[in-house]
């Protein structure tokens, strides 16, 4: 992989190694009463053959398709589940299960009002390199639309050029919605690829950042757009491992439709702005080897009513190859 | 050799009206213990405006009317003043402090969840991570004392229309870092809602959080004996910092005691205050500040041969005042050189409000809160 050659020419940057951003993920639907539930197993391993150097978890409330009485999309919900992780046969951050918000350790994570409801931004830790002619594929999908309108999905990479140093900037913007582009999934889901997402120049660009953007209904008067309901897919062809830098095992203990492995919600990939819950892991964070990983347990406070909640988590960091 | 521990300098003042200048209480912001204070952080909250009848939009007539208020500080030792000019609160607070998802209610119509036109926030957290290096070390032997109480308003009466299923639901945590894998523990206290349990009832509840039947007089003052309010208090120590629990595998007796004995280093704390049902129960036309700026919290670590067992700051601080780190409900400022208030000597602060923004035929007010946080310089012998 010629990536390898270039973070080789930058060894105070990237110290010949070359670095994926990751984000493994997962949801369960948790039920009131105070019932424990465990994420899918393996959702948290390293199913991969290079090592993932994780370094923030996320937590939201996931806002999926309307109708379910029983269940409460209201994000602020999130003050009520609580979570323990076990890592190295060791709890953590307790044996005792922690309010999620309690768990929120990173400080600059949140946008101004005008964006807080449409945007959230992920700064790299350390840099993707993107080849020239490397192609971004993101898919989108919303899960929460029925009616026929659209809205503009916007994303970005922004970094530098490798050699010129100039500012670089990977973009996209397509109109997704129920009524259009429809590519026969499930009739919640629409998923729509971006093609314009490549690098052109003829340097590589370190990536450091990545912005997701879900703009307001195009004939709406309110302008406030409402990330929850997106989700995105994100990986890099011809570049790094060509693997999803968002993965799923899948279903397991959810009961959520079968298309739902089509993407993290965005509330995950805001490590560095978004409404949901981020947690800095302290140090330089966990390594997973491969085939190693941590489980985490999920518990809902609401012991009646009609807040069963859809949890969703992350680990995110970046995968590590030499 | 430097142990660090918390302390902060704080005063609430007001009502005030538009176009006040006054100087803050000097003994308030006196450094009153025999080590110097490094200040880190400025604070600044809209404490004790509780409520607002009426439209979600005159919330902003309280609590923006921070952004209407300037502080001016002269630093001892030092013939400047520094000016800290607050302009719009929703966006100093994000921009300087950047930690506020959701304090202030969206604009009505714009709705993209249900439930946040009348929210307190999404996470009802705050915090205060210690930096690198101004951690505290406990060992099992010792004890943290946390009380919580709230700022009774003597010229507030009526009937509360709350049930107990409304009460809000306060979480404390200590951050710890365990030396044997590098990571951060935590361990939390909750405050049930059931009333049989009254002695474990955070005083935001129905007896102490009315609601007001009558005209709405703006901002509330605050009662003289505003502090003399307070709830038994919790004491973290013994098991508390005992991480032996949070191994999963078996331990020995040995290798239990030994985790029983390695001190814990305590690298912040925070509080979470589920008010759900609090801002639900306001209805289309009532409005909760985050009590976050109601409700006051106090702490003290025991004695110990190293020169602590000081409380952290005087009396019940508002909770959003001790919190420079992660807060929805305070304007942070990050001062931009730490500032060492030598012992025996005090900050003089300025507090001058102009202009104020009338929102719907209200008079604008300002109930204003006011810290530094920062920490104590104790020399320490090596152990």
């Amino acid at each position: 992989m010629t990536e390898i050659l270039y973070a080789a020419k930058v060894p105070q940057l990237c110290q010949g190694y070359l670095y994926e951003p990751v984000l493994l993920y997962s949801t369960v639907s948790l039920p009131v009463g105070g019932t424990i539930l465990a994420f899918d197993e393996g959702t948290f391993r390293n199913n991969e053959d290079f090592n993932i150097h994780l370094t923030h978890l996320k937590w939201a409330i996931r806002q999926r398709q309307t109708g379910v009485a029983t269940v409460s999309t209201d994000e602020r919900q999130i003050q009520r589940v609580e979570c323990r992780l076990n890592w190295h046969d060791t709890y953590y951050q307790s044996y005792d299960f922690m309010p999620v918000p309690l768990w929120h350790t990173q400080g600059d994570d949140v946008l101004p009002d005008p964006m807080v409801f449409g945007q959230v931004n992920w700064r790299f830790l350390r840099p993707f390199l993107v080849n020239p002619e490397a192609i971004i594929e993101g898919l989108v999908s919303l899960e929460n639309e029925e009616d026929e309108s659209t809205y503009p999905f916007n994303l970005a990479l922004h970094g530098k050029g490798l050699e010129s140093g100039e500012n670089r900037i990977i973009r996209g913007t397509i109109d997704i919605g129920f009524g259009s582009n429809n590519n026969g999934q499930d009739a919640d889901q629409i998923i729509t690829p971006y093609e314009d997402l490549s690098n052109e120049g003829d340097e590589p660009i370190m990536a450091t950042d990545l912005v997701m953007n879900l703009g307001p209904l195009a004939t709406a008067t309110d302008p406030t757009p409402n990330y929850r309901n997106a989700r995105a897919s994100i990986r890099c062809h011809d570049g790094g491992t060509g693997f999803f830098w968002n993965t799923t095992p899948g279903l397991g203990t959810t009961d959520l439709p079968p298309s739902s492995d089509l993407g993290a919600c965005l509330d995950l990939w805001g490590v560095n702005g978004s409404r949901g819950v981020t947690h800095r892991l302290p140090g330089g964070g966990w390594v997973l080897m491969p085939g190693r990983g941590f489980t985490a347990e999920v518990r809902n406070r609401n012991a009646s009513g009609n807040f069963a909640l859809d949890v969703t988590m992350a680990a995110l960091g970046f995968r590590v190859i030499q | 050799m430097l142990a660090h521990e918390p302390r902060v300098l704080w005063e609430v003042v007001g009502p005030l009206a538009s176009g006040i200048e006054q100087r803050l209480d000097r003994q308030r912001f006196r450094n009153p213990g025999p080590y110097p204070i490094l200040l880190t952080h400025a604070l600044v909250a809209p404490v004790g405006i509780a409520y607002r009848r009426g439209s979600s939009e005159s919330y902003g007539a309280n609590a923006g009317a921070l952004g209407n208020v300037t502080l001016s500080v002269r630093l001892p030792q030092r013939y400047s003043i520094h000016k800290f000019f607050l302009s719009s609160y929703a966006h100093t607070a994000c921009g300087v402090a950047g930690p506020k998802p959701s304090p202030l209610p969206p604009a009505a119509g714009a709705t993209p969840a249900a439930g946040l036109t009348r929210s307190s926030g999404i996470r009802g957290l705050h915090s205060w991570l210690f930096p690198h290096g101004y951690e505290l070390d406990m060992l099992p032997s010792e004890q943290i004392t946390v009380a919580f109480g709230t700022f009774a308003r003597a010229d507030v009466t009526g009937a509360p229309p709350l049930s107990d299923a409304d009460r809000p639901i306060l979480d404390f945590a200590f951050y710890q870092r365990s030396p044997w894998m590098g990571a951060r523990s935590v361990s939390t206290s909750s405050f049930p809602t059931s009333a049989t349990q009254a002695d474990m009832r955070p005083r935001f509840n129905i007896d102490t959080f009315p609601i007001p039947t009558g005209p709405d007089a703006g901002a509330y003052g605050l009662a003289a004996d505003a502090e003399s309010n307070q709830d038994p208090a919790l004491i973290f120590g013994g098991q508390f910092f005992d991480r032996s629990n949070d191994v999963a595998g078996d331990l020995d007796d040995a290798e239990a005691q030994a985790q029983r004995n390695t001190p814990s280093r305590v690298t912040g704390f925070a509080v979470m205050i589920d008010q759900i049902n609090l801002d639900n129960a306001g209805g289309t036309t009532q409005v909760f500040m985050p009590l976050a700026n109601l409700g006051g919290i106090s702490i003290q670590p025991t004695a110990d041969s190293q020169a602590r067992g000081e409380y952290w700051w005087e009396g019940l601080a508002p909770i959003s005042l001790v919190t420079p780190t992660i807060n929805d409900s305070a304007l942070v400022y990050p001062l931009p050189e730490p500032v060492i208030l030598p012992p025996g000597k005090a900050l003089e602060i300025w507090l001058q409000t102009e202009g104020g923004v009338v929102v719907n035929d209200f008079d604008p007010l300002f109930n204003v809160g006011v810290s530094f946080c920062g920490f104590a310089q104790i020399p320490r012998s090596p152990a």
